[in-house]
């Protein structure tokens, strides 16, 4: 404990000499130190400049309302605690400063026994005071901190849409905690070409996030270097295995849409596979070799896939907060529910897909606290069907 | 959730039970990593996990890492369909030796 600034208030000069020499020992061993005021003004002027613990005051100093003076004290100093001397023994006055705001009292002729076990027992409040007060703004820093790096995540995704040349995205993302672990990328790599990420970190919270920014940084750089998915995650696992002491490691699906050929290519490293929906048909899962999560081994060889786009479908990547939405009882929302209401919504917009699918997991929750992080990218390619010409 | 540790025939067993998502993922890496601390062979049996996400994944992976540096191995057994497909689905099942119970994997080192 560290020492305890004492201020007592008291016009008679001799009250000085009595509490040096009553708690000498104390004071030798840096438990408390007294500073002593005998009026008013002397009082205000050294708590402003100097912060004290508890502060000692006779009721009844000349020309002073007491019990007033502490009420405002109270009011300006919340972490400063008071004990009031009263020589009258009167149980009204000390009723009356309790109310305004003393801690505690003391009455004269002063026991000094009873005193120090009342200073010890003040000073002790004071302290848990100091430390809740110390919590609370450390917390509140932590919380201020978790905004910052969900804004900061929030700023390098690139945003919900995307519409060009038939092309048509939309991308959410909904944190459980206040900083996911999810990421989405999708950006141009030619007039033609379009890289689409989907992505899911270990964990949440700001190490997932750091994680997470390292890895979209890499995939989004070496996209530009590498024009095969496969190859560029090949890259990307190197890289994140050689500075990832913590293992850490993200699953994610890199793809690009060639809007020559009609064609996604796309590569997996341990991520749940791309859901394809056909008008009149039922979804179908993309099967292909799921690699590993980056950053867990330098000997993983990652293998492009191909799919072809048909007019009129859509496809859908995600993270296993989808499927794996929870009730309250534990059931998940499962890809039977998930695959229904894509079926039932095939024809909308990717936006309007979007919020079916957010407001039916929201619907099978039913109030249960949301475990991990939900991300969705629905991208629709408008082919113009070539007639037939025999 | 809860960790069981025992030790079976020179193996340390670990049996969770419950979710194993990130709320509960810190309470299991400690109990974990400390029983794969000294020991060679570990088992974590599965039958009693609801669920894994990816942090209870990623706790599996250190687990393994400090059991193969040390020269040990870690099995997973007792998996049931639905934990599987997650290790299946992630590639896990590639890295990490799944057995179907703890009497075939002594069989495996005997």
């Amino acid at each position: 404990m560290t020492e305890v600034n004492v201020l007592v208030l008291d016009d008679d000069k001799d009250t000085q000499d009595l509490f040096q020499q009553k708690f000498r020992h104390k004071i030798m061993g840096g438990t408390y130190k007294f500073s002593f005021a005998t009026c008013l003004d002397e009082t205000i002027n050294m708590l402003r400049y100097q912060p004290f613990e508890i502060f000692v005051s006779d009721i009844n100093v000349n020309g002073m309302d007491g019990i007033g003076f502490i009420s405002q004290l109270r009011k300006q100093y919340p972490l400063m605690k008071s004990v009031v001397i009263s020589a009258y023994g009167d149980i009204n006055t000390l009723r009356a400063a309790m109310r305004g705001g003393a801690h505690d009292f003391v009455i004269k002729p002063i026991d000094f026994n009873d005193f120090e076990k009342t200073l010890d027992k003040t000073a002790y409040v004071v302290e848990q005071l100091k430390l809740a007060e110390a919590t609370s703004q450390k917390l509140s820093a932590i919380s201020d901190e978790l905004d910052v790096s969900a804004q900061l995540q929030k700023s390098i995704l690139p945003g919900n849409s995307l519409k060009k040349g038939g092309v048509e995205i939309w991308a959410d993302t909904i944190p459980a905690a206040e900083v996911g672990g999810d990421f989405y990328d999708f950006f141009w790599l030619s007039e033609t070409r379009l890289g689409i990420v989907m992505a899911d970190v270990s964990g949440k919270n700001v190490s997932a996030a750091m994680f997470a920014l390292i890895a979209k940084t890499l995939i989004k750089s070496f996209s530009r270097i590498y024009s095969s998915p496969a190859e560029c995650f090949d890259n990307v696992n190197r890289t994140l295995y050689n500075e990832n002491a913590a293992s850490m490691f993200v699953t994610a699906i890199y793809g690009i849409v060639d809007m020559e050929e009609k064609k996604l290519i796309y590569t997996n490293a341990g991520h749940l596979p791309i859901i394809v929906v056909r008008p009149g048909q039922p979804p179908e899962l993309l099967e292909c070799d799921p690699g590993l999560p980056l950053g867990i081994s330098e000997d993983v060889i990652f293998v492009n896939s191909t799919h072809e786009f048909a007019p009129g479908e859509f496809i859908m990547l995600y993270t296993d907060g989808v499927p794996e939405a929870a009730d309250k009882n534990g059931n998940e929302y499962d890809y039977e529910r998930f695959n229904d209401v894509l079926q039932k919504n095939a024809t909308l917009p990717p936006s309007l897909l979007t919020t079916a699918l957010i407001e039916s997991i929201r619907k099978f929750a039913g109030g249960a606290s949301q475990s991990d992080d939900i991300t969705t990218l629905c991208l629709k390619y408008r082919l113009r069907v070539t007639p037939n010409v025999n | 959730m809860e960790v069981k540790t025992s030790t079976q025939d020179g193996v340390t067993l670990v049996v969770p039970v419950g979710r194993v998502d990130s709320s509960t993922a810190k309470a299991f890496e400690d109990e974990v990593m400390k029983a794969a601390n000294g020991n060679t062979k570990m088992a974590i049996q599965f039958d009693k996990v609801d669920y894994i996400s990816s942090a209870g994944l990623r706790v599996i992976l250190m687990a393994g890492k400090k059991l193969t540096a040390a020269k040990g191995e870690l099995v997973l057994i007792n998996m049931p369909d639905k934990i599987f497909s997650v290790f299946k689905v992630s590639g896990f099942d590639k890295i990490i030796k799944i057995c179907p119970n703890f009497e075939e994997y002594k069989q495996s080192f005997n």
